[in-house]
């Protein structure tokens, strides 16, 4: 039995469709991350499972009992669904102290004062801030009102805790300090837990999966190395390149050799196919390759299947390096570890990780599933690759 | 053929279980549910009065036959009307006064904005010394019925014109008061402006006070001189709480009641309301009516107008609310000069008055100032027939304490009850802002406010005459002065209640929510706590306003309900000064207590419950 189970779910706000058919899947004990751009409904759906917006359509079981249903118009109130959320603002109560913050719920339930002082400290300690419970949320630095909040929602424990974006507001120290301290919290606790956030790195080290949100839409599922190597779309992978991550795009086509093979050709470089290739169309079609900057090495000298480029600008920062040079034509980010010994202008050699090279539909921007380069067919087009001409390579390849 | 029967039941079935879970659903959201209840009670005491009494107007009454032999009882007839507004009687009935409460309201618009804007940008932008003692001072007049300060004018500029003593003037300087310095236009728009400029100073002060200075500092770093700044910075940022003091001054002025019967009557100088008291007197019940609907309409016109313009100001309304370090005008020299000015006009028209009406509590004889004068026979004395027609010392007289027990307990009750609904009614507007219900509940609200008091109270004298419906006969008892003095002051407590609640993010709620609190829970834990200040400010707002109304319930009260306002007023028309002073000093005393402790321990703030942010 899932946690959670939504089926085709749709929610207007106004006249507006905020979330257009979700169906997803959640298993008991998860740690499942919403992720997707500002505005895309995340915080929305959240509300929904919540109980605190109604369904238009669809319906929403939560361990195997139905809590909304869009056709008959049924929602059941959001504190009988076993679940508590903690809210992006927090929404501590300012006349309250921590303690009675905490203890909020456990009095709505009429428990004892000895069960619920026990709890409550537990509940604190769990989230090590005990020594607070005598203060005001408006006394608490960003950080401890946030562990108040999951104090307060965990201290009834629910078997489903959401949280909506609960690191948006804390500096990027404590931050990761957080992610740590979460991902023990949902060990110890063992309850299913879905996370909402925008921020990639936050959902890869958090999540056992992901579900990527676009525009009301789930557009892919998947765990995190998965969908960090395999985004489904070439706007995933483009989502996924954002923050410091710049995905690199090569356009290129698709072309057929003499013998039968399929080769991709782009400006930077060009490589047998193998795999899927059955579902390919047979005329030459657009495709788009990306690339990760980290999956790119940069070297000095040459190699057999090194590529040729030139340096462009070197921007260290600490512990790695980020280097754009110019191949083919094309600028491309490199990503390496520690300094980078390099000059504008200097001639230096790529090795691309073919393992790490996707391909997308040059129209649709799907991914082209199981097609991958022939294994050490990778190379190097011209040694000037500046005055790389994209016709002089086709006239090298013979098209059928 | 057979099946058909069984194809439509499968098929509805859903569809009712749709229908009810939906209307089950919508039920359940307390929004609803009191924006529901709150719109039976607004229909109830606001709608229905005024279509009824409009329909009444168009139709002959039996009372008509003495007038006129065409009176055909229940029948359509535009007589009545046509009586107000095109006949012999309409100039002195109808458009006189209309034209002096139309004139008196402008002036006093003006005066009190001008008094009232540069009193809050004395205290609020410079370094004026003093200003905690000036902004107590400028709220003094405020806490009194308008019409002392018209008591206290008479007092002083009293001429033989309407017998008795003279006023303080002519006994000292052995002169003549001229008749339009002592009655008519000139004291009632004195006496109004100083009374009303306290809305602009509220309001104003409010804005400008939450105005960032960095606005002004930016504009003067592009070189904008001082003049410029004001007029295209500041004075646009202030045009929304302008304007609502604008309109809140000229809807009390043009139907303010007992400024021009102290002061206008004597010379036969009519408003509105004032032929509208005297019309219902002389039984010209449905003529009052359509004079009653004539003011509504007046107020609606300039409710409309300044939507008008507000509406699109409002946008950039967008002041923030955090208390910003300011950067204070220096007056220079002007500094000791100005303050003293102000201190000095504000003892004048604050403090002054009151010392008079005090003074004069203690003469046994008005007029004469000399020490064996001085006498505590209208506090505490017994009955002796030559003063006052017999009538006791106010602590010694029963009417007094009743009176007394009467305005303390209308002023109670219809301060939690106002404030508590304003609260609740100001929940379904805020959180039901994107719901027909929310929006339907703040524009029903506000209607009162368009409906001068003596209307109001006019329309409620027919319709709790006798006992309705489940309603009993409410005339005659206290309950209707409560609902009245409710009714009438919703439209603040609504405004000061939706602003309250819309300050406590709706996440506070949905996290109690969460945690399985039922709404009460929720609205006993989180909302009013959090509204305290709101809920103490409201009370107080409609406590002061109860413990001085007028207007309102100067045609409501019967003997068993006479109040401390009405009492006085009694007073005044009968001409025992004293006596009136008595009450009004003890009346005054009350007022000034309550507002000293509720701002004091419980920090309420005038300013939230007239409309300001
Ligand atoms: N109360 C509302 N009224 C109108 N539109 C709304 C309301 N709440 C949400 N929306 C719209 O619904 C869409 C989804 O909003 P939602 O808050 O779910 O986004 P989100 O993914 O949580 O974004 P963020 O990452 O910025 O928190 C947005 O386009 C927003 O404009
Ligand atoms: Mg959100």
């Amino acid at each position: 039995m899932s946690a959670i189970e939504l089926r085709n779910v749709t929610v207007n706000i106004g006249s507006k469709q905020v979330l257009r058919g979700i169906d997803l899947q959640v298993e008991k004990g998860e740690f499942m991350t919403f992720l997707g751009p500002s505005g895309c409904g995340k915080t929305t759906l959240l509300r929904t499972i919540a109980g605190l917006q109604q369904a238009d359509g669809g319906t929403i079981v939560l361990s195997g009992r139905e809590v909304a249903n869009g056709e008959t118009a049924y929602h059941l109130d959001s504190s009988k669904r076993g679940l508590n959320l903690v809210f992006q603002s927090y929404a501590l109560w300012p006349h309250m102290t921590v303690f009675d913050n905490v203890a909020f719920g456990l009095r709505i339930r009429r428990q004892s004062k000895s069960e619920i002082r026990q709890k409550v400290m537990a509940a604190l300690d769990k989230v090590r801030i005990s020594e607070l419970e005598t203060r005001y949320p408006g006394e608490l630095s960003g950080g401890q009102q946030q562990r108040v909040a999951i104090a307060r929602a965990i201290v009834t424990e629910p078997e489903l805790l959401l949280l909506d974006e609960p690191l948006s507001n804390l500096d990027a120290r404590l931050r990761v300090e957080m992610r740590a301290e979460l991902k023990r919290l949902h060990r110890e606790l063992g309850a299913t837990i879905i996370y909402v956030t925008h921020d990639q790195q936050e959902a890869l080290t958090l999540s056992s999966r992901i579900a990527v949100f676009f525009e009301g839409k789930i557009v892919q599922v998947d765990r995190p190395q998965a969908l960090y190597r395999r985004p489904a779309t070439l706007r995933i992978a483009d989502f996924f390149g954002s923050g410091g991550m710049e995905m690199n795009h090569v356009d290129g086509r698709i072309l057929f050799a003499g013998d039968g093979s399929l080769y991709l050709s782009s400006p930077v470089c060009s490589f047998a196919l193998e795999g899927r290739l059955n579902a390919l169309p047979d005329k030459g079609m657009a495709v788009t390759m990306t690339i990760k900057p980290e999956h790119i090495r940069l070297q000095r000298h040459f190699v057999p299947g090194a590529i040729a480029c030139e340096v462009d600008t070197v921007f260290p920062a600490g512990s790695e390096t980020t280097v754009t040079v110019l191949a083919g034509g094309r600028l491309l980010t490199v990503r390496l570890l520690g300094d980078a010994d390099y000059d504008r202008g200097d001639t230096a050699y790529l090795l691309l990780r073919e393992e790490h090279l996707n391909l997308y539909h040059g129209d649709t921007g799907e991914l082209l599933d199981g097609v991958r380069p022939a294994s050490l067919s990778v190379t190097n087009h011209a040694s000037n690759p500046i005055s790389y001409d994209q016709n002089h390579l086709l006239a090298e390849v013979p098209t059928r | 053929m057979s099946d058909k029967p069984i194809i439509t039941l499968s098929q509805t079935k859903p569809r009712r279980i749709k229908q009810w879970n939906r209307l089950y659903g919508w039920l359940r959201s307390p929004v609803h549910v009191i924006g529901l209840v709150g719109l039976l009670f607004l229909a109830y005491t606001i709608i229905w009065p005024v279509i009824n009494i409009l329909l009444t107007t168009f139709v002959w009454k039996t009372q008509d036959m003495r007038i006129t032999a065409e009176t055909n009882p229940g029948h359509f007839t535009l007589y009545h009307w046509q009586r107000v507004l095109a006949s012999d009687m309409s100039l002195s009935l109808f458009y006189k006064p209309v034209l002096h409460a139309g004139a008196v309201a402008f002036v006093v618009s003006i005066l009190s904005m001008l008094l009232g804007c540069g009193l809050a940008w004395l205290v609020t932008r410079t370094d004026l010394p003093f200003k905690k003692a000036i902004a107590f001072l400028a709220v003094i007049p405020y806490l009194l019925p308008s019409w002392v300060i018209a008591q206290a004018w008479l007092t002083f500029f009293k001429n033989d014109k309407i017998g008795g003593t003279p006023g303080i003037w002519q006994s000292l300087t052995h002169m003549q008061t001229p008749d339009t310095l002592a009655y008519g236009f000139v004291p009632i728009v004195i006496s109004l402006s100083i009374h009303d400029s306290v809305y602009f100073f509220l309001l104003v002060g409010a804005a400008l006070s939450s105005m960032n200075t960095q606005l002004e500092e930016a504009a003067s770093m592009n070189g904008a001189g001082r003049w410029t700044i004001i007029r295209q910075i500041v004075f646009p940022l202030m045009l929304p709480a302008i304007l609502s003091g604008f309109i809140l001054t000229f809807t009390r002025a043009i139907s303010s009641y007992g400024v021009p019967a102290i002061l206008g009557t004597p010379v036969d100088f009519y408003m509105i309301s004032t032929m509208l008291y005297s019309s219902m007197r002389a039984r010209l019940t449905t003529e009052a009516h359509v004079l009653s609907l004539m003011l509504m309409l007046i107020s609606m016109l300039m409710i409309y107008w300044n939507s008008q313009v507000v509406g699109r100001q409002r946008s950039f309304v967008t002041i923030t609310g955090k208390d910003n370090p300011r950067t204070l005008q220096s007056l220079g020299r002007w500094r000791k000069p100005t303050a003293l000015l102000t201190i000095g006009s504000m003892i004048l028209v604050s403090v002054v008055p009151l010392l008079i009406l005090l003074v004069q509590t203690f003469m046994l004889r008005e007029g004469v100032y000399s020490w064996d004068n001085l006498t505590l026979h209208y506090w505490i004395g017994g009955s002796i027939s030559d003063i006052n027609s017999g009538e006791k010392g106010v602590l010694q007289n029963p009417i007094f304490l009743l009176a007394l027990r009467n305005s303390l307990l209308i002023a109670a009750f219809s301060a939690v009850l106002a404030a508590l609904l304003g609260l609740l009614l100001g929940y379904a507007v805020a959180r039901g802002r994107q719901t027909w219900i929310g929006r339907t509940v703040d524009q029903v609200s506000f209607l009162p406010y368009l409906m001068p008091g003596i209307s109001l109270s006019a329309i409620y004298i027919t319709m709790f005459a006798r006992p309705h419906w489940i309603i009993p006969a409410l005339y005659g008892t206290v309950w209707l002065i409560i609902l009245i003095t409710v009714v009438k002051e919703l439209p603040f407590t609504v405004k000061a209640g939706g602003a309250a609640v819309m300050q406590v993010g709706g996440e506070l709620e949905e996290a109690a929510q969460m945690n399985g609190a039922s709404w009460w829970t929720r609205f006993k834990r989180i909302v009013l706590p959090l509204n305290r200040k709101s809920l103490l400010s409201a009370f107080l707002i409609v406590f002061i306003g109860a413990m001085k109304e007028t207007e309102l319930i100067i045609m409501l009260v019967t003997p068993r309900t006479e109040t401390l306002t009405t009492l006085t007023f009694a007073y005044v028309e009968k001409g025992y000064t004293q006596l009136t002073n008595v009450v009004l000093m003890i009346m005054i005393s009350i007022v000034i207590l309550v507002y000293a402790l509720a701002t004091r321990y419980g920090k309420a703030d005038l300013t939230t419950g007239i409309g300001g942010q």
